[in-house]
């Protein structure tokens, strides 16, 4: 099928090809923020919007979910997410390397929250929010102050980093966070690791993934 | 009390049901040291999520839509190729970004500014009407957006024009209009409009309520009396 390419050189001499939605949809984070970078380098805005309509259409609703365990209403953790994205892409966009973007959406994410606590406390208590579910001021319920001190991600990674092998970590990935069962963790840790002697068992999954979870806890 | 292990195995369950997975409702429900670990095995979880498949009929009306039209306008106040007409939708949201002021600063600030420091809860709610672009701006009192300009660092008259712009179908012509329009309505005295009921807000305020009584409030009249309203 015949598709149309635009090559563009922009003013920094940056040759850029304008991909279709579905393209960009495929891409990983890393390389639909430099593609949107690309874009508004060669002055390409509508190609940049719309790669910045799919990185938000990924990753907003996830966002948003991460800032409410850790902030009392939706429409401040919206805020704080929306500054998350603007804050990826001007980085990028400033020439700043975003290594892995998981990670790094993550770091911003993490300061953006606490640069809003930190402004909270230097405010009295404003209302700003009108969403449906929530009332005026601080809910004391839906958020604690140790929840929001403790930087969840950074204790994750740092107990999973200190496991003992790839495949105590592919455990991790597939039985705690990606929901297999322990028999089929078990069948794929031994698929990636055929040489493992003995063989990953049901029980051993269970073991280390309790074991993470245990050092989990110690960690927070 | 359930444990946190079922908590995170129920709270994964419902964001691939595709369920708003709300992660309050399941963190209200341990304490301590089980609040913590459920938080962050949601936070991983979450951190590692694929995200939403690209579908342009879902996204169009959406947050995630409307932060994208807020960054990419950003980006066009910063002067990047030319500059699409913007509505209070976008234009509001990227000039307190630019003007690196919270809501909640901004809310207060405009309070005081317009003589109603009392009265926050009422001028958030108005403004938050704004920023979504569902506040009738011919009803906004050049008042109130004399204080908003001078806190957003943009002139009156902007704000003015971008409060005629419907979002995202405006052209450039209509825009062309808006701000003649716009023009008049800041300078001529003798500008008037009925005022606009006031917004829908969720505060104390019922669908019942909608029609503006005879002893609305002062910020009330600032908010929907028209630009002369003082």
């Amino acid at each position: 099928m015949w598709r149309r390419d635009f090559i563009v050189l922009g003013y920094e001499g940056v040759s850029f090809r304008e991909m279709k939605d579905y393209e960009l949809d495929r891409l990983p984070d890393e390389q639909l923020i430099a593609y949107v970078t690309k874009a508004r380098r060669a002055g390409n805005l509508d190609a940049a919007h719309l790669g910045l309509s799919i990185f938000a259409n990924r990753r907003f609703d996830d966002l948003v979910r991460r800032a409410l365990a850790k902030m009392p209403s939706r429409s401040d953790a919206e805020d704080v997410v929306a500054q998350t994205i603007r804050d990826v892409f001007k980085a990028a966009f400033d020439g700043q390397s975003v290594g892995e973007a998981v990670n790094f959406t993550n770091r911003i994410l993490s300061r953006r929250i606490a640069d809003w606590h930190d402004a909270r406390k230097q405010t009295d208590v404003l209302p700003e929010d009108q969403d449906d579910e929530e009332h005026w001021g601080r809910d004391a319920a839906t958020v604690d102050d140790e929840t929001a001190r403790v930087d969840l991600a950074a204790a994750v990674t740092q107990v999973y980093d200190e496991l003992e092998s790839d495949y105590h970590r592919q455990v991790v990935d597939d039985y705690v966070f990606d929901g297999y069962s322990a028999q089929e963790t078990a069948e794929r840790v031994n698929t990636s690791f055929p040489d493992l002697d003995p063989p990953m068992s049901d029980q051993n999954v269970h073991k280390i993934a309790s074991r993470f979870r245990r050092d989990l806890r110690n960690a927070l | 009390m359930p444990d946190a292990e079922q908590l995170f195995h129920d709270y994964v369950s419902e964001h691939r049901r595709g369920g708003d997975a709300d992660p309050r409702s399941y963190l209200s429900q341990v304490e301590g040291l089980d609040r913590s670990e459920l938080a962050a095995l949601i936070d991983t979880y979450l951190a590692r999520s694929p995200g939403k498949t690209w579908d342009a009929r879902q996204f169009a009306n959406s947050d995630a839509e409307r932060v994208s039209q807020q960054i990419a306008a950003d980006w066009d106040l910063e002067g990047e190729g030319e500059t699409v007409a913007q509505g209070w939708r976008e234009l509001l949201p990227a000039l307190r970004n630019r003007a690196q002021v919270m809501r909640r600063e901004l809310v207060e600030r405009l309070a005081r500014g317009i003589g109603h420091p009392e009265d926050s809860k009422q001028v958030a709610a108005y403004y938050h009407q704004m920023e979504l672009g569902q506040l009738p701006a011919e009803g906004v009192s050049n008042r109130v957006l004399a204080v908003l300009a001078e806190i957003l660092g943009e002139s009156a008259e902007k704000l003015r024009t971008a409060g005629s712009v419907v979002s995202g179908e405006t052209t450039r012509t209509d825009a062309m209009t808006q701000i003649a329009y716009a023009r008049t309505a800041v300078q001529d005295s003798r500008y008037s409009v009925a005022p606009s009921p006031p917004p829908l807000v969720d505060l104390n305020i019922s669908a019942g309520d909608a029609v503006q009584p005879p002893d609305s409030s002062e910020v009330d009249r600032l908010f929907t009396g028209g630009p002369e309203a003082d």
